[in-house]
């Protein structure tokens, strides 16, 4: 039949995949004080469409509320994400 | 003392069909002129012109045009006449190879040396008429009769447009052959017909496309499509419907199924003013399979009505039918279904399923599924819907981050899922998310 890919994702290019280290820009404690700033997360799903961002604090939407398990979603071409920048926050001890 | 309440009632003005259409007998022995017809097609023209004057414009008292008023058509006003210059708005960059037709003006076929085998025939309708008369002596009509409505025996009268397909037996046919008919303008009539024949153990994709920018003043389209599958033959059939908002568009499409053949039929329709469509699906050999998805989105003040038929004619058939579609604004949509099972023909698998959603409070859609069943061994399901969009899946995306609106657009884009994935082509698939990103408006 046609020469054309028939699954329906297969071509799809994706920009952020699971384990990427990326930045989203969200609502977050920054000491004692609420901000609405860039926040490293690492990606823990993810499809043609849209990327889940896990965090290790909590994160909060706009109108205040805590995001469950500390998991934002937003699409692959949303402005709000964006490569991290940094390396890995969390250090791991070094064992002598 | 009290007075009796006083009931304002709104007058509903309906203006009856006074207008007349304007075409003529001279027009019929134009188009046929025009295509140096031969003496049995210019014959087979004035029997369909005859059977166009015969028959009455439906009305709602006709059951298949119950839900569908043509009481404001503005007949008056169409003139088979030449579209609008030449110019295409439309991104007619397809996979494979390309017909573009547009109504008064040449041709423009690309690609065709990827056809890998000579015989195969994938021409215009004046071609298919100058150098494929044996062809359409022997399929023509065959399948849809001429006079089986009023306008597709005015399609039959007057069209020049069209597309011949034609697979000889044992032709696999690679690349998909993808023909658009191009057709802006205002009060204008546009006539179109294809005929697609895939013989015996053949196969083929074809994608048929028929679109216009939206126009000022109204126009018309009427169509016949006419499908030859044989003993096992194979056809993946896309066709995609996205006429300008101006366009009151009527067809009337039948596939027929042989022995062992499997027809895939994808239908997407997103434009026009009035669609008013009748397709028939009809496996007439043993073990012939069907399947069949359709998508709509209409907006404004749309009127989209599909009547779709399976015909299980023998033993050991498969159909399987999955239509759906949503409807925003003053939109309305009408599906109405039927699966006939004839007598003997038994081991039978009938399915059909239509799924609509409601995203305004003034849009409407009726979905009438049916069945008639003359055989007792056979398994058969239908289903319709009509719903609203759920709060529960918005919130558990808004619970993320995702907006509001986002989040609405990702439960109609997941509504759409089911229908996206039986679709085999990418290049259709694409095109019907962005007649759903059309109609959504820009992406949040």
């Amino acid at each position: 039949m046609a020469t054309e890919s028939t699954a329906a994702t297969s071509v799809e290019p994706r920009k952020y995949d699971v384990g990427d280290l990326v930045e989203i820009l969200c609502d977050h404690m920054r000491g004692e004080q609420r901000v609405n700033d860039w926040l490293q997360g690492v990606v823990v799903q993810a499809d043609y469409k849209m990327v889940a961002v896990q965090f290790n604090q909590d994160v909060y939407l706009t109108d205040g509320w805590m995001v469950p398990d500390r998991v934002l979603w937003t699409r692959q071409d949303s402005d709000k994400i964006q490569p991290s920048k940094k390396r890995r926050t969390s250090k791991r001890k070094k064992t002598k | 003392m009290t007075s009796d309440p006083k009931v304002k009632r709104k007058r509903i003005v309906r203006r009856s069909t006074s207008a007349e259409f304007q075409f003529s007998a001279d027009q019929v022995s134009k188009a046929s002129e025009t295509l140096n017809e031969p003496q049995w097609l210019v014959e087979r023209r004035n029997t369909a012109w005859k059977a166009w004057e015969s028959l009455p414009l439906p009305t709602t008292q006709d059951e298949p045009w119950r839900r569908t008023d043509l009481r404001n058509i503005p007949a008056d006003r169409f003139e088979a006449k030449t579209s609008d210059n030449g110019r295409v708005d439309h991104d007619i960059t397809k996979p494979g190879v390309s017909l573009l037709l547009r109504p008064g003006h040449d041709p423009k076929l690309s690609n065709l040396d990827q056809i890998n085998d000579e015989r195969v025939v994938f021409v215009d309708w004046a071609m298919a008429v100058q150098e494929h008369e044996q062809l359409l002596k022997k399929h023509l009509g065959s399948i849809v009769p001429d006079d089986e409505g009023k306008f597709s025996a005015l399609a039959a009268a007057m069209a020049t447009d069209g597309v011949l397909v034609y697979v000889p037996a044992g032709v696999k046919l690679e690349v998909p052959l993808h023909s658009t008919l191009w057709a802006p303008g205002s009060d204008l009539a546009i006539f179109s017909r294809v005929l697609i024949v895939i013989e015996d153990g053949a196969s083929a994709t074809v994608v048929n496309e028929m679109a216009s920018p939206d126009g000022d003043q109204a126009a018309l389209h009427a169509g016949i499509v006419e499908i030859a599958l044989g003993r096992d033959a194979q056809l993946t059939f896309a066709e995609i419907q996205d006429w300008g908002n101006h366009v009151w568009n009527f067809t009337h499409e039948r596939a027929r199924v042989g022995r062992d053949g499997r027809m895939d039929w994808t239908f997407g329709a997103a434009g026009s003013h009035l669609t008013k469509n009748f397709s028939e699906l009809t496996l007439d050999g043993q073990g012939a399979q069907g399947r069949w998805t359709g998508f709509y989105f209409a907006d404004g003040s749309q009127h989209l009505d599909h009547d779709t038929q399976q015909n299980h004619m023998a033993p050991n058939t498969s159909s399987d039918l999955l239509f759906k579609g949503a409807l925003v604004d003053r939109s309305r949509s009408v599906w109405q279904g039927m699966i006939y099972v004839a007598p003997g023909a038994q081991q039978t698998d009938g399915f059909q399923a239509n799924r609509n959603l409601i995203l305004s409070k003034q849009a409407r859609a009726d979905s009438i599924p049916g069945l008639e069943i003359l055989a007792d061994d056979v398994r058969c399901t239908h289903g319709a819907t009509v719903s609203q969009l759920e709060e529960e899946p918005i919130f558990y995306l808004m619970s993320r981050g995702i907006p509001r609106e986002l989040a609405e657009r990702l439960v109609i884009e997941g509504f759409f899922a089911s229908v996206m994935e039986r679709i085999s082509l990418e290049s259709v698939r694409d095109q019907f998310e962005q007649m759903i990103d059309r109609k959504l408006g820009p992406s949040v």
